[in-house]
C-alpha cells in the first residue's frame, strides 16, 4: 500500500478504485445500449478510458483495448494547443480522429470530455468507436489501395469542440458526417459516445460529492502509484536479460514490411526497443508513435495487470517505449495510417506478447511462468460490403466475425480456440443469423479452422474459418478485403511451440454453388465447389456477384513448448474434436491412431522416436558445438533450459545437461537447426502457397532431440537472438 | 419472525380464492426445502425441510407437512383444499453446474457445427467479475455441455425469409438418425438456421428421432427459443435438453406422489421470469425453470411492494456466499436483458439477479503481494464455516467480523441452535487480518464490514444507475440470514428512502411462489422493418394468445392478457417493448406504433436521442397472460404488548467507535413501535442492526421499516 506517500486510508482506496473501474465499464454499457452500430453493439469494437487532470490515464477498459491507450495523447494535445482558444469548460466535449494527436487510425473516432466539479477541473473521460467509414477514396475508409500519403486516405480531424456546455454543435455535427457513406449510423454512434462520457463524468462528480474532491483527486493518484508499485513488483520477479522477436508484415507477394523489438528486462523497469523496425510506408500499414504505444500497451496490460485495475500511467512509468522516427511504428505526418489497427498496431502488439511471452516463459515463479503466453492471433481479415440490401435499403458493414481466431497456448495449459485478440478480453462477433438478417448473405459455414493452433506441449487455440455468397440480391457492388499474416505466420510460438496458422482469403468466382443446391446438396467447403479461384494476396476492392463465394480463414495461436512433448491423449481428443487433423497429428505431434480415432500408444511411441531421431539427422550441427554437464545443481529457466557453472564460468545448457553457450550469449548458437520452407510450421500455414521467400527453422537440442526454439524468417535472414539468459546485469 | 398476511373480514376480494382453499407454494433449495402456505383470510404458515438429494419429492411433501402442522390440519387435507399449488428448485442448475446432466447430441445445420464452441468469442469472459476479466492469461471458455463428437451436420438449409434453401430430404433424415441410433444418448437437441421463421425441418427431424429412438428426450429450438440468433438459441436447446431428462423424471413422480397425497389441482412450476407453467408440461421446457428459486423472492416483493405503494423495489438477499440483487420497476420485475446459465448465453428468460461473492462466508485475506485487505470471492461455506462457528474455520468472514463488532450475538444466533465462539472469531481475525495490516482487532473488522457493505452498494448502484434508474425513487427490500444485518449500511449510501425487512423474511421466496399471479410469457421473433404487415402481425398475436390461454387454463381465476412488439433502431440490439392497445392492426394502427417507440425511447434515453430517418425495426411479439389468483389483501396485523421489546443492551462498533447499543426482541415487537438507532433487533434467522441516526419502525402489517437519515457523509 501507498501508505508512505499517501494519507488516504486503505479502504477507501479500494472503495474509490472498484468505483471509477465499474464506471469506466457503465460507460461502455450505456455506449452499447444507444450506439446503431453492429460494430459498436454486436462485436464491441469500441473502448473508453478514465484519464486525471493533466491527462494521464488511470483506468482503460477490457473491450478493444488499443481504442482508448491514446486518450491520453489527445486530452495533453487539448490541454497544450486548447486552454486559451478555443479553451474548454463544464460540459464541453471534444471529438478527434487524428492518428498524429493519439487516435489509433481514422475510423477509431474518439470523444473526450473534461469532468470539473464547479469550475475544478479533477479528470477527464474519453471513448473512441470504430466507425465503418468515415471517408476517403474506398469504402469502409481502411483499404485505400494505392494511397501514397494520409491525403489519400480518410482525412482526420484534430480535436474539435463538438458539445458546448452541454449542447451539440450542428454545424460540427455537419462537418463530420458529411464526409462518411454510413452518415446515419455515425450519428446514432456519435450520440451515444456523448450519452457515455456524460454517464462517465456524473458518477465521478458524484464520487467527488461523496468522498470529497480532494480525496477523490488523491485516490486517483494513488491509483497510478499502486499500479506503478505492482508492475515492478511481478517485473522484479522476473531474470533480467534481453529477448528479441521480428515479424514480416505482409503487403504483397514477396513484400514485406520488417518489424523488429529488442526487449530488455533489468530490475523492476522494461525497455521495449523498435528502433530496427523499417522504414515508414507510404500510407496505409504505419501506425504514429501514439499507435506504437497504445499496441504496446495492449500486450503489457492484459499480460502483466492481472487482477488489478488497467493502468496505462502505471504503466509508462515503468516502460520505456523507444522508435526511430520515420520507420512503420513512428510515421511522421503525412505518412497515412488508415489500416493501423490491423497492420502495424496489430503487429507491434503481438510482438510485444511474444517477447514478455519468452520473457515469462524464463520464470522461475509458477505464477508468472504458467502466465507466460505464445502469441494470440494478430490480424484479423477484414471486409468491408456495401449496396442495397435483401429489402431495397442501402448497407454498409465492416464484417468482423474473422476476429474468432484463435488465442496463444500459454504456459500451463492451450490457448482459448477461438478465443480473439489478446488485446479485446470484451470482442464479441455476430451470429451468423445475425449478418443473414442485416445484409444480403448466405453463409455455407462458420466453423473452427482445423490444423490453425500452433503445435506445441499446449497447442495454441484454433482460428476460424467462414464462407458465403449473396443472396437474395442480385450481387453486393462494393466487396473490401484485406488482410495481414497471408505469407508467414505472425503469431509466433514460444519455447519449442510452433506459430499457429496464416490468414487467407479467397473469392470462388462463378461457382457451380447453386446447381449443387438444385440437385439436393449443400456444399459448405471450398473444395467441394468449382469456379475460377480468385485468391486475394493483401488487399483488393471489388464485388461478389450472385454464385459467387466467399471464403476467409484467420489463423489461431502460438503454440507452447516441443509438440513432441504433448500428452498424446490430449492430440487424440483434438483430433475427435476436429482441432488438429489425423495427418498433423502424426507429422507434428507423432501420435498415431488406430482407425477408429483412438490413441495407438505403442505406435505413438515407436513414432515420436523416430521423429526425434530425425530431427538429429536433419539438424545441422551446432554453430559451437560443447560438452555434457551433469544436471544435479544446475539452476533451471523455464521448463527446457538451465544455467551450469563450468570451472566457475556460468553456461546455458539444455535441461538434459548438453551445454548451450556462455550465459548472456544466445543459446541458439549451441542447438542444432532444421531448416525448411515456412509451410513445414503446420498444414494451415500458407495454403495457397503465396510466401516462398519464408522458412521455418527449429532448433533442438543435439542430445535429446528436445525442441527448445522455432522462428519464422524471410529466407536468408540470420538466426534469431531470441534470449540472452543469465547475463549479469 | 411474526406477521400474516391476515384479513379481517373473512371474505375473498373478486377474484381472489374461494372460501376454504388455499395456496401453497414450495421452493427446494440445496440445503432446505421451504414451503409457504396462504389461507382465504390470508393468513401465512410455513414449514421447512430438508432437501434429501435424489429424492427431492421427499422434501416437498416434508414440507408441505410441516407448514400443515403449523395451520393444526392434515397434509391430506391441506393438498385437497390446495387450488393453486406452485413449486420452485434449484435441482437442474445444481445439474447443470456439476455438468451430471444428460448425454446430448446436438442436430445443426451443417457448416455451423461449432457455433455453441466458438460462443460468439465473448464466452471465454462471460460471467466473470470485473476484476477477473483483467487476468486475460487465465481466461477459458466453459466445460461443453455436449461431446465434441456429439454434434451432427444436417444437410438442410432454411434462409432468413424462412424460406427453404436445401429441403430436408428423407434420406438426410434416415442417415442423421442411423447415427443418433449408434450413440448412446439421453437427449436430442435440434437446433437449426432459421428455425424459428420456418420450423418444418426442425419438426420432421424431431417427428423421426421420436418415431425411432423412443424415450430419448428431445428438444427444438424452434419450441423453446423461437428468436434470432443461432449461438443463444443452440445453447438453449442444448441446456433444455441436458437438463430435461432428470426433471422430467422427478417432476413425473412428484405430480403422482402429489396426487396420490392428496392434491386435485394441476400443480404449477414457477419459471424463472417469475411466470408459471403446467408442471406436467413443464420439463419440455426445463431451461425456464432453471433460476425459479430466486424468482419466488422478487415475486413476493413485488406483491408486498403493491400493498405498501412500492412500485420500485431492490431486491436484496444475502445469503452464506452471495448477495443477490434484483429490480421491480413500476411493479413488475426486471427480466435480464442478455441472461447467461453457467456463463452460457440463453434465450430463456429470467428475472435478472446479479450476484457477487460477497456474504456472511465472505473471507477476508490481505493481499500478500499488495498488502491490502480484501474481502471475497472465495467463502467459507457452511462447513467449516466462519471461524466463529467453531467447526474448524480458522480464517476469518464477514460473520466473523460482525461478531467481533457486537453486531450478533453469540447465544441467540440461529435461534440459539449455534452457539458463536467470539475467541475464534477474534484470534482469526487478530492472525490474518490485524496483525499483517498493522490494525486493532476492531479497525480491522470494522474494515471488512466496510469493503463487504460497500460492495454489495456497488452491486446495488450497478442496477440501477448503470440502467438508467434513480436509486432515491426506489425502497430495498432486504431478506435472506444476512439481508437485515447489512441493509443499514448498502442501503443507506446508495441514497435510497428506506428499507423493508418483511415479516416474512425466512420464507420469502416460497411465499412468492404460493401466492404470485400466474403469468405466462410468449414470444416469437419475426423480425421485419416499420411498417409492418398488420395482416402478418395479427396472425403471430393471435397465436401467441392462443397458447397463453390454453396453457393458464385455470379455470377458477380471471385471465387478462397483455401484447408488445419489441422493437429498436435499425441496428441497435437492445429493444424497447411498445405495447398494442387492441387488435386487430390496421395500416393506421402499425403507423401509431411508431410514434409510441419514439416516445418511449426518448422517454428512456433523454430527449433529442432519437435518430431521425433512421429505419426502425420490429422485432419479437409478445403476449403476456395473466390469472389474477390475488391473494387477500394484506390488513393490519393484529397489535401486540411491543412495551418488553427491549431485552437489554451492550456494546457495538459502528465506524469504528463503540455505543451502547439497545438490544430487541424481534418477535415481540408491535405495529406502530419505533426504535432509535443504534439498535439491534433479533429475530429467527437474522439480525436487524440499526445504526445509529436511523430510525426503524414496524408498519402496520409486522414488516420493519429502515429509515435512512439523509444522505450519510463520507465514512470515516
Amino acid at each position: 500500500m501507498t501508505t508512505t506517500k499517501h494519507a488516504l486510508d486503505p479502504v477507501t482506496l479500494e472503495i474509490l478504485t472498484n468505483r471509477l473501474w465499474i464506471t469506466n465499464d457503465e460507460a461502455a454499457a450505456t455506449l452499447r445500449r444507444v450506439s446503431g452500430s453492429p460494430v459498436a453493439t454486436e462485436i464491441c469494437d469500441f473502448n473508453t478510458a478514465l484519464m486525471r487532470a493533466d491527462g494521464e490515464a488511470f483506468m482503460v477498459g477490457t473491450y478493444m483495448s488499443p481504442l482508448s491507450m491514446g486518450h491520453h495523447f489527445i486530452v495533453k494535445s487539448i490541454i497544450r494547443d486548447y486552454s486559451e482558444n478555443p479553451g474548454f469548460g463544464p460540459g464541453d466535449m471534444f471529438i478527434c480522429s487524428d492518428p498524429y494527436r493519439g487516435n489509433t487510425h481514422q475510423n477509431d473516432v474518439t470523444v473526450v470530455a473534461p469532468v470539473h466539479v464547479g469550475d475544478r477541473l479533477i479528470a477527464w473521460t474519453g471513448i473512441s468507436v470504430h466507425q465503418v467509414d468515415v471517408g476517403g477514396p474506398v469504402y469502409g475508409s481502411q483499404a485505400s489501395v494505392g494511397a501514397t500519403s494520409i491525403f489519400q486516405e480518410a482525412l482526420p480531424m484534430p480535436p474539435m469542440r463538438i458539445v458546448e456546455g452541454g449542447v451539440l454543435r450542428r454545424d460540427l455535427e455537419e462537418e463530420y458526417l458529411i464526409r462518411s457513406r454510413t452518415r446515419d449510423l455515425n450519428a446514432l454512434d456519435l450520440r451515444a459516445k456523448i450519452a457515455a462520457n456524460g454517464l462517465a463524468r456524473d458518477r465521478i462528480v458524484e464520487c467527488a460529492e461523496r468522498y470529497g474532491v480532494d480525496t477523490l483527486v488523491e485516490a486517483i493518484d494513488a491509483i497510478i502509484d499502486v499500479g506503478e508499485e505492482r508492475l515492478r513488483r511481478r517485473l522484479s520477479k522476473l531474470p533480467d536479460g534481453t529477448w528479441r522477436h521480428r515479424s514480416y508484415m505482409d503487403e504483397a507477394p514477396g513484400r514485406t514490411h520488417d518489424f523488429r523489438l529488442e526487449m530488455t528486462k533489468s530490475g523492476d523497469r522494461l525497455t521495449l526497443d523498435f528502433g530496427e523496425t523499417g522504414p515508414q510506408a507510404g500510407a496505409i500499414y504505419n501506425c504514429t508513435r501514439g499507435g506504437l504505444v497504445g499496441g504496446v500497451l495492449s500486450s503489457v496490460l492484459p499480460i502483466l495487470f492481472y487482477g488489478m485495475p488497467w493502468c496505462p500511467a502505471s504503466a509508462l512509468r515503468v516502460v520505456d517505449v523507444l522508435s526511430e522516427p520515420g520507420t512503420l511504428v513512428d510515421a511522421q505526418w503525412p505518412a497515412g495510417t488508415c489500416k493501423a489497427t490491423t497492420a502495424a498496431i496489430a503487429t507491434v502488439n503481438t510482438i510485444t506478447n511474444v517477447c514478455l511471452g519468452k520473457l515469462m516463459a524464463t520464470a522461475s515463479e509458477d505464477e508468472l511462468r504458467d502466465r507466460s503466453m505464445a502469441a494470440w492471433m494478430t490480424a484479423a481479415t477484414v471486409q468491408e460490403l456495401g449496396g442495397v440490401d435483401q429489402r431495397g435499403e442501402p448497407f454498409g458493414a465492416t464484417m468482423l466475425d474473422p476476429m474468432a481466431g484463435g488465442g496463444g497456448a500459454r504456459g500451463d495449459r492451450d490457448g482459448i480456440d477461438n478465443g480473439g485478440v489478446v488485446r479485446a478480453v470484451k470482442l464479441r462477433i455476430a451470429n451468423v443469423e445475425t449478418y443473414e438478417f442485416r445484409y444480403p448473405l448466405l453463409y455455407l459455414h462458420r466453423r473452427r479452422l482445423v490444423d490453425s493452433g500452433g503445435a506445441g506441449a499446449n497447442r495454441g487455440g484454433v482460428g476460424v474459418s467462414l464462407m458465403f455468397t449473396p443472396h437474395g440480391v442480385d450481387g453486393i457492388p462494393t466487396n473490401v478485403m484485406h488482410s495481414i499474416n497471408y505469407q508467414a505466420p505472425a503469431t509466433a510460438g514460444i519455447a519449442g511451440g510452433h506459430p499457429g496458422a496464416t490468414n487467407s482469403m479467397a473469392v470462388l468466382r462463378g461457382s457451380d454453388l447453386w446447381e449443387h443446391v438444385a440437385a439436393g446438396r449443400l456444399p459448405v467447403d471450398l473444395e467441394t465447389l468449382h469456379g475460377e479461384l480468385e485468391v486475394i494476396p493483401m488487399m483488393a476492392s471489388s464485388d461478389l456477384a450472385r454464385g459467387d463465394v466467399y471464403r476467409s480463414a484467420t489463423g489461431g495461436g502460438g503454440g507452447w513448448g516441443d509438440p513432441l512433448e504433448r500428452r498424446a491423449q490430449a492430440v487424440a481428443a483434438d483430433v475427435l474434436a476436429g482441432a488438429v487433423s489425423e495427418d498433423e497429428a502424426r507429422l507434428l505431434y507423432g501420435v498415431v491412431l488406430d482407425g477408429q480415432g483412438r490413441l495407438d500408444a505403442g505406435a505413438t511411441e515407436d513414432r515420436r522416436g523416430a521423429l526425434r531421431r530425425e530431427r538429429l539427422e536433419l539438424a545441422a550441427a551446432p554453430r559451437a558445438p560443447l560438452g555434457v554437464e551433469p544436471v544435479g545443481g544446475a539452476e533451471p529457466v523455464g521448463h527446457a533450459l538451465a544455467l551450469y557453472r563450468v570451472d566457475g564460468e556460468q553456461l546455458v545448457g539444455c535441461r538434459c545437461g548438453q551445454l548451450l553457450g556462455a550465459a548472456g550469449t544466445s543459446h541458439k548458437a549451441g542447438l542444432g537447426v532444421i531448416e525448411e520452407p515456412a509451410t513445414a510450421a503446420g498444414r494451415g500455414v500458407d495454403p495457397f502457397r503465396l510466401g516462398t521467400d519464408f522458412v521455418f527453422r527449429r532448433y533442438v537440442c543435439p542430445s535429446c532431440a528436445l525442441l527448445v526454439e522455432t522462428e519464422v524468417a524471410r529466407r536468408g535472414d540470420p538466426p534469431l537472438a531470441d534470449a540472452e539468459i543469465g547475463r549479469t546485469p | 419472525m411474526g406477521g400474516a398476511l391476515s384479513s379481517t373480514n373473512g371474505h375473498a376480494p373478486a377474484g381472489g380464492i374461494a372460501p376454504g382453499s388455499l395456496l401453497v407454494g414450495v421452493d427446494t433449495g440445496g440445503t432446505f426445502t421451504d414451503c409457504a402456505i396462504v389461507d382465504d383470510r390470508g393468513r401465512v404458515v410455513t414449514g421447512k425441510a430438508l432437501s434429501t438429494k435424489g429424492r427431492l419429492q421427499r422434501g416437498v411433501l416434508d414440507a408441505v407437512a410441516n407448514a400443515a402442522e403449523e395451520l393444526g390440519v392434515r397434509t391430506e387435507e391441506v393438498l385437497a383444499r390446495t387450488s393453486v399449488f406452485c413449486h420452485a428448485t434449484t435441482a437442474g442448475l445444481n445439474e447443470l453446474y456439476t455438468r451430471s446432466g444428460a448425454r446430448v447430441a446436438l442436430l445443426t445445420t451443417l457448416g455451423h457445427e461449432d457455433a455453441i464452441r466458438i460462443g460468439r468469442v465473448y464466452l471465454k469472459a462471460s460471467g466473470m467479475g470485473d476484476l477477473e476479466v483483467t487476468d486475460v492469461a487465465r481466461l477459458d471458455k466453459p466445460a461443453p455441455v455436449v461431446g465434441d463428437t456429439d454434434v451432427i451436420g444436417v444437410a438442410e438449409r432454411i434462409d432468413v425469409g424462412g424460406s427453404v434453401v436445401l429441403a430436408l430430404t428423407d434420406g438426410e433424415i434416415d442417415r442423421v438418425v442411423e447415427e443418433l441410433a449408434a450413440r448412446e444418448l439421453d437427449a436430442v437437441a435440434i437446433s437449426l438456421l432459421w428455425s424459428f421463421a420456418n420450423p418444418a425441418h426442425e419438426r420432421a427431424l424431431a417427428d423421426a428421432v421420436r418415431r425411432r429412438l423412443p424415450g430419448t428426450y428431445v428438444t427444438c429450438s424452434s419450441d423453446v427459443a423461437p428468436v434470432l440468433g443461432e449461438y443463444e438459441r443452440t445453447m438453449t436447446s442444448v441446456i433444455n435438453a441436458y437438463v430435461g431428462p432428470t426433471l422430467q423424471s422427478y417432476l413425473d413422480v412428484l405430480k403422482a406422489e402429489l396426487a396420490s397425497a392428496g392434491l386435485r389441482s394441476e400443480p404449477l412450476m414457477m419459471q424463472s421470469n417469475g411466470g408459471v407453467f403446467p408442471l406436467a408440461g413443464a420439463a419440455e421446457h426445463a431451461v425456464n425453470i432453471l433460476n425459479s428459486g430466486p424468482a419466488g423472492g422478487v415475486i413476493a416483493s413485488a406483491m408486498i411492494g403493491r400493498v405498501l405503494g412500492h412500485p420500485n423495489i431492490i431486491t436484496t438477499d444475502v445469503g452464506g456466499t452471495s448477495f443477490d440483487v434484483s429490480l421491480v420497476v413500476d411493479g413488475e420485475p426486471v427480466l435480464s436483458a442478455e441472461p447467461e446459465l453457467d456463463r452460457f448465453a440463453v434465450f430463456a428468460p429470467m428475472i435478472d439477479v446479479r450476484s457477487i461473492g460477497a456474504g456472511g462466508g465472505s473471507i477476508a485475506h490481505v493481499d500478500p503481494e499488495e498488502r491490502v485487505l480484501r474481502v471475497g470471492p472465495r467463502s467459507a461455506g457452511a462447513e467449516p464455516g466462519p471461524a466463529c462457528y467453531g467447526r474448524g474455520g480458522t480464517v476469518p468472514t464477514v460473520t466473523d467480523a460482525n461478531l467481533v463488532l457486537g453486531r450478533l450475538d453469540r447465544d441467540r444466533f440461529f435461534g440459539g441452535r449455534l452457539r458463536l465462539d467470539l475467541d475464534a472469531a477474534t484470534r482469526a481475525i487478530e492472525t490474518h487480518v490485524a496483525r499483517p495490516m498493522g490494525m486493532s482487532v476492531v479497525e480491522a473488522a470494522t474494515g471488512i464490514v466496510d469493503i463487504a457493505d460497500n460492495a454489495m452498494a456497488d452491486l446495488v448502484r450497478r442496477m440501477t444507475t448503470e440502467r438508467g434508474h434513480d436509486a432515491r425513487q426506489f425502497t430495498i427490500y432486504a431478506f435472506g440470514g444476512g439481508g437485515p444485518v447489512h441493509v443499514a449500511a448498502y442501503g443507506s449510501t446508495i441514497g435510497a428512502r428506506a428499507a423493508i425487512i418483511p415479516a416474512q423474511a425466512p420464507v420469502f421466496s416460497a411465499l412468492g411462489v404460493a401466492a404470485a399471479d400466474a403469468q405466462h410469457f410468449a414470444r416469437i421473433s419475426a423480425p421485419g422493418v416499420m411498417p409492418i404487415d398488420a395482416e402478418a402481425a395479427n396472425g403471430t398475436f393471435s397465436e401467441l394468445a392462443e397458447r397463453g390461454r390454453a396453457i393458464l387454463g385455470l379455470s377458477d381465476f380471471p385471465v387478462s392478457q397483455r401484447l408488445l412488439i419489441w422493437m429498436r433502431f435499425r441496428n441497435q440490439t437492445q429493444e424497447v417493448a411498445v405495447p398494442i392497445e387492441r387488435l386487430p392492426l390496421t395500416e393506421e394502427s402499425v403507423a401509431g406504433l411508431v410514434d409510441g417507440f419514439l416516445e418511449l425511447y426518448e422517454a428512456r434515453y433523454g430527449r433529442g436521442t432519437a435518430v431521425p430517418h433512421t429505419p426502425i425495426e420490429a422485432v419479437t411479439y409478445e403476449t403476456i397472460t395473466t390469472a389474477h389468483i390475488r391473494p387477500p389483501e394484506l390488513q393490519t396485523a393484529p397489535p401486540r404488548d411491543g412495551s418488553a421489546a427491549q431485552t437489554g443492551s451492550r456494546g457495538v462498533f459502528f465506524a469504528g467507535a463503540e455505543h451502547e447499543t439497545a438490544v430487541f426482541d424481534g418477535l415481540r415487537l408491535a405495529p406502530a413501535d419505533v426504535v432509535q438507532g443504534p439498535a439491534l433487533v433479533e429475530c429467527p434467522g437474522t439480525t436487524v442492526v440499526v445504526h445509529p441516526n436511523q430510525i426503524m419502525a414496524v408498519d402496520d402489517y409486522g414488516n420493519f421499516e429502515l429509515v435512512f437519515a439523509p444522505a450519510r457523509e463520507e465514512p470515516r
